[in-house]
């Protein structure tokens, strides 16, 4: 079963050479992007056993000192990553040591919590632009050192393909030397028996904090892919819940643990949510006009024609609820099945 | 006096959160699952009662009943559908399966009413009137009593009949409940609907105030899970307190800051009552 996971990769990276088109592309890097973030929550999740729906603190960390840093001095993430690590390592210390002596629903519930207290104070402070949030200035750069040393590619999504997709294959590599390392061995101890582990002599305060800043490393580095594609960032989607959750999400839909599920899931759902999104949600402004009248008719074309939106987060919602009642041990489990 | 008038209104607004987190409760402390669409019930209610009213012109708190039975059956179906089939399967499992519904019923909503906020005119408890030098919102007062004398009922139910005793019984060992010849099955229906009723006369109660938009319901659902913690995950009177208790942390937070932080206060309370009491203020061991 190598053979697979080599022509994914390769076929990603001749994809963008054959698909040129902008917004093929950047379906795909949106689905690099967040099969990074389920990795990287994997390592914390699917390798220590611990459930996180609070992973949006470090991609707002990352994409907020991204914006700051780019609009206040004009330094792009490419100068100000370390500051971007820094910070996550001491909000993932923070975090952890309190809240890591919890177990089962309580620590769900505080990373929860967590992000929400932090949602709301991201919104109302000012420095970071409040529930605006910040915009990257636009850069004409001058050449292709100037392009890089601004992180800004107007012509080409070509530069953040392969970004991410470098990005992406670097996560993939840490994962799987994790899991095969002796710290793997001790995060699937903890995972599993945490009380044996301990009772045999394992710090897990430890390594679950090993766990969580490795995790919330990579996911930093996501952040400030984001804002330096996106160019702007804002709160909800960043530092909210919602992000977090479909993070988490992404992550279990394959399957909690495995090398490729995080893939498989943002594969499947970032596609799938993007081109509902287009083709329904686009249409929608004009839709709307036509739902004056009341009555049966006039209410079955205000729903056909996309009702009030969000018809891409309906089906994401129920996908969730579908495989969590039918799959709880995610859709790698039906490939599973059938060896 | 103004510090009178604050901790006044703290406390009624404390009444809906006691009356949302029993409801929370009642589902975690009989099945252990955390259910994160508890707030969506409400919003749900909130719609139907302005339907209600706009179409029937029938008096949203006079629909309360309508809504409470209404949402017994959509948590009796959701538990059939859904819910039992959780029982066996991971924390993670079910946490997703109702974060899913949230997600589901909030963009449920977006689809069919959008996200332009409602809100019901005038009604019979509309007006501002004073007591002693204290203000007092018709509507809100009338929401606060409306959610003592609901949660007083449930209180009844469950302590004063069988069946809530059955219920008690079951949320205290399923297993032994079970030889005792109790219908787990029917009594873990039994408590999604009842939670699913009692947040739906939250709903009703607070349509009459409150713009009623698809995300209404998390703003309180979500405070209503620190009043769980506060209270003992599991324990209804304990919820029923701790409800009181953010209803007055948010308003006095919020009236010593700014209103856009008062849920901030809720939610570090609820960090700092799991480090520093992890089964809660009145929890049990």
């Amino acid at each position: 079963m190598k053979a697979l996971p080599a022509a994914f990769l390769v076929a990603l990276a001749i994809y963008p050479l054959i698909f040129q088109m902008p917004f093929p592309q950047h379906v795909v890097i949106m689905a690099l992007l967040f099969a990074t973030l389920g990795t990287a929550w994997n390592i914390l999740g699917g390798l220590a056993g611990q459930v996180s729906f609070g992973h949006a603190l470090y991609f707002g960390i990352g994409a907020y000192t991204a914006a700051w840093f780019y609009k206040s001095f004009a330094l792009s993430a490419l100068v100000t990553w370390p500051v971007a690590l820094v910070l996550s390592t001491v909000a993932a210390i923070v975090v952890g040591v309190p809240t890591f002596r919890l177990r089962g629903h309580y620590f769900v519930l505080a990373s929860v919590f967590i992000m929400q207290a932090v949602y709301i104070v991201v919104s109302n402070w000012g420095a970071l632009g409040a529930a605006i949030g910040l915009e990257l200035p636009v850069h004409r750069p001058s050449g292709a050192l100037d392009a890089l040393w601004h992180l800004q590619f107007h012509m080409s999504k070509l530069p953040f393909y392969y970004g991410v997709l470098v990005l992406f294959i670097a996560t993939l590599a840490v994962f799987e030397w994790i899991r095969r390392s002796r710290l793997g061995l001790l995060f699937a101890a903890l995972r599993e028996e945490e009380d044996a582990a301990r009772s045999v002599g394992v710090d897990t305060m430890r390594y679950k904090l090993l766990a969580l800043i490795a995790s919330a490393a990579f996911t930093t580095l996501c952040g400030m892919f984001y804002a330096q594609y996106v160019l702007y960032v804002e709160p909800v989607s960043t530092t909210s819940l919602t992000i977090s959750v479909e993070i988490a999400f992404i992550a279990i839909f394959g399957g909690v643990g495995t090398l490729w599920g995080p893939t498989l899931g943002a594969f499947v759902i970032i596609p799938v949510t993007e081109l509902l999104r287009a083709t329904l949600s686009g249409q929608i402004g004009l839709g709307l006009s036509g739902a004056q009248g009341t009555g049966v008719m006039a209410t079955l074309k205000y729903l056909a024609a996309g009702g009030g939106g969000q018809v891409d987060i309906l089906l994401y919602g129920l996908m969730i609820v579908l495989i969590a009642r039918y799959q709880p041990r995610g859709v790698l489990g039906f490939f599973r099945k059938l060896d | 006096m103004i510090y009178a008038q604050v901790l006044v209104d703290g406390l009624i607004v404390g009444l809906m959160f006691a009356l949302v987190a029993m409801g929370l409760s009642l589902i975690y402390g009989v099945m252990n699952i955390v259910n994160f669409a508890h707030g969506e019930f409400m919003m749900l209610s909130m719609y139907l009662c302005y339907f209600l009213w706009t179409g029937l012109g029938l008096d949203p708190i006079a629909a309360a009943p309508v809504a409470a039975i209404a949402m017994f059956c959509l948590g009796l179906l959701l538990y059939r559908w859904i819910a039992r089939h959780l029982l066996g399967a991971s924390m993670v499992a079910q946490m997703f399966a109702t974060f899913g519904l949230l997600i589901f019923f909030q963009a449920f909503a977006n689809f069919l009413w959008k996200a332009d906020a409602r809100t019901i005119g005038d009604n019979w408890a509309t007006g501002i009137f004073t007591v002693g030098g204290l203000y007092f919102n018709g509507p809100e007062l009338a929401a606060g009593a409306g959610a003592l004398l609901t949660a007083l009922a449930l209180f009844w139910f469950l302590n004063r009949t069988e069946t809530g005793l059955c219920l008690q019984a079951t949320a205290e060992d399923a297993q032994v409940a079970s030889l005792m010849g109790i219908n787990t099955d029917r009594m873990y229906a039994l408590a999604w609907g009842l939670s699913a009723a009692t947040v739906g006369v939250a709903g009703a109660l607070a349509s009459t105030y409150l713009a009623i938009t698809p995300l209404v319901g998390a703003n309180w659902a979500l405070p209503a899970f620190v009043a769980v913690a506060i209270g003992g995950f599991g324990s209804i009177s304990g919820a029923f307190w701790g409800g009181l208790i953010i209803g007055l942390v948010q308003t006095v937070g919020g009236f010593l800051t700014s209103p856009s932080y008062k849920l901030l206060f809720v939610y570090v309370l609820f960090l700092i009552v799991v480090l520093v009491r992890p089964h809660g203020l009145m929890g049990k061991r």
